[in-house]
C-alpha cells in the first residue's frame, strides 16, 4: 500500500469512527400526525377530497361535461338574443332599442380609434413596453427567489442559516 | 377470512409500524438534504408509499431496507429537482464550489501535514466531549458541507454504498465521487479538529 492510500484509509477510518456512533435523529412529532391526516384524506369519498385526488375518469367526465355546458350556454344565449331582438323590433320599445344600438355603435367606434392609436405607436416602443412589463412582473419573483435561496434554503455556502 | 398479511392495515397498526421506523427514515432524508423541513416532507412521502404497500411490508423482514431505499431515492430526486430549480439564481451569486476547491493533488499534499494533527484533535475532541455534544458536532459538520460533498459522503458512510454505486446513482464520474468524498472528509476532519479546540470539556467520565 502506498503512503497516499494509507493516508486516505486513515482518514476514512477516522470519519467512519465519527459517524458510527452517531444515533439516528429524532423525527419531529408532527410527522406522524401529518402522515395519518394524509391517509385519512385518502380514505374519504372522492368528492370530499380535492379535485387532484379524484379518479382520472371522474376528472375527465367533469371536464367534458363542463365544456359541454359551456357550449350549451353560448348557443342558448345566442338563440335567446336573436329571438329577443326580433321581439323588440316589433314592440313599442323599438325606439329604446335603437338608442341602445347607437350606444353600441359609438363604443365600437371608440374601440376602432383606440386600435388606430395603438397601430400608430412604433413597434419598438410596444416591444420595449412589453419587455419592461415582463421585467417588472418577473423582478419580485427573482428577488424573492434570490433572497430565499441566499438567506434560507442554501446550505451550500458557509455561514448559511443552519436548518 | 383473508390471512393477516392480506388484510388491510388499520391506523393503529400502521402507527406502530411508523413509530418503529420514523427516526431512521427521517434521519436518512435529513442527512442527505441537510434541511429539516424538506426531510419531514420526504419522510411523509415515504410513509405514504409504505401505506400503499403495507399489506406486503408489515410482516416483511426487508421493510427496513425498503424504507431506507425509498427515503434515499426520494431525497436524491428532491435534491436534483431543487438544484435544477435554484441553479439560475444561486449560481448568479456564487461560483460552483468545484471551481474554488483545491485540486485532488493539492489536497493530497495538505493531507500529509493535516492528517496527523486532525486525527489527534478529533481524538481529543471525542475524549473531551460527552456523547450528545459529539453527535451534535458531527451532524453540524455534515450539514455545513456543500451538497456535492455531503451527499456522496452520506451515501458512502451511512448507506454503505460503494464508490461505483454512488457514481452510478448520482450520474457523475467515478473520479469526481472519490474527490468529493475525500474533500468532504478532509473538511469535516478539519472542522471537527477546530471544534475540539473550542469545545468545553465534559465532566470526567462523560465519554460514553
Amino acid at each position: 500500500m502506498t503512503a497516499r492510500e494509507d493516508r486516505r484509509q486513515r482518514l476514512e477510518g477516522l470519519m467512519q469512527r465519527a459517524f458510527d456512533e452517531v444515533p439516528p435523529r429524532r423525527a419531529p412529532a408532527t410527522l406522524e400526525r401529518r402522515v395519518l391526516w394524509e391517509i385519512e384524506q385518502r380514505t374519504l369519498r372522492p368528492w370530499r377530497r380535492g379535485f387532484a385526488h379524484w379518479p382520472r375518469t371522474a376528472r375527465a367526465v367533469l371536464i367534458v361535461s363542463c365544456c359541454a355546458s359551456l357550449a350549451l350556454v353560448l348557443l342558448g344565449s345566442r338563440e335567446i338574443m336573436t329571438r329577443l331582438a326580433a321581439l323588440l323590433a316589433g314592440s313599442g320599445i323599438a325606439g329604446h332599442w335603437e338608442s341602445l344600438r347607437r350606444t353600441g355603435a359609438a363604443a365600437a367606434s371608440l374601440g376602432a380609434v383606440a386600435l388606430e392609436v395603438l397601430r400608430a405607436i412604433p413597434t419598438e416602443w410596444l416591444l420595449g413596453g412589453l419587455l419592461a412589463t415582463a421585467l417588472l412582473y418577473a423582478a419580485p419573483f427573482a428577488l424573492a427567489a434570490l433572497g430565499y435561496s441566499t438567506l434560507y434554503a442554501t446550505p451550500e455556502r458557509p455561514g448559511a442559516r443552519p436548518t | 377470512m383473508p390471512p393477516a398479511s392480506q388484510r388491510p392495515i388499520d391506523a393503529h397498526e400502521f402507527t406502530t409500524f411508523m413509530r418503529a421506523y420514523r427516526d431512521m427514515v427521517y434521519t436518512t432524508a435529513a442527512r442527505l438534504t441537510a434541511n429539516a423541513a424538506q426531510a419531514e416532507d420526504i419522510a411523509q412521502e415515504v410513509f405514504l408509499k409504505a401505506y400503499e404497500s403495507s399489506a406486503e411490508l408489515r410482516a416483511s423482514p426487508t421493510a427496513r431496507g425498503w424504507l431506507k431505499t425509498v427515503a434515499t431515492h426520494l431525497a436524491l430526486n428532491h435534491l436534483t429537482r431543487y438544484r435544477r430549480r435554484w441553479r439560475l439564481f444561486t449560481e448568479l451569486i456564487t461560483r460552483d464550489a468545484d471551481d474554488e476547491g483545491p485540486s485532488a493533488d493539492a489536497l493530497e499534499n495538505t493531507l500529509d501535514s493535516r492528517l496527523d494533527c486532525a486525527e489527534a484533535a478529533v481524538d481529543e475532541l471525542f475524549a473531551r466531549t460527552d456523547a450528545e455534544q459529539r453527535y451534535a458536532l458531527v451532524e453540524r459538520a455534515l450539514e455545513r458541507l456543500p451538497s456535492h460533498q455531503r451527499v456522496p459522503l452520506v451515501l458512502f458512510h451511512f448507506e454503505e454504498m460503494s464508490y461505483q454505486e454512488i457514481a452510478a446513482r448520482l450520474d457523475v464520474p467515478l473520479g469526481k465521487v472519490k474527490t468529493d468524498i475525500l474533500r468532504g472528509r478532509l473538511v469535516m476532519a478539519a472542522w471537527l479538529a477546530r471544534s475540539g479546540l473550542d469545545a468545553p470539556a465534559a465532566p470526567s467520565g462523560a465519554r460514553s
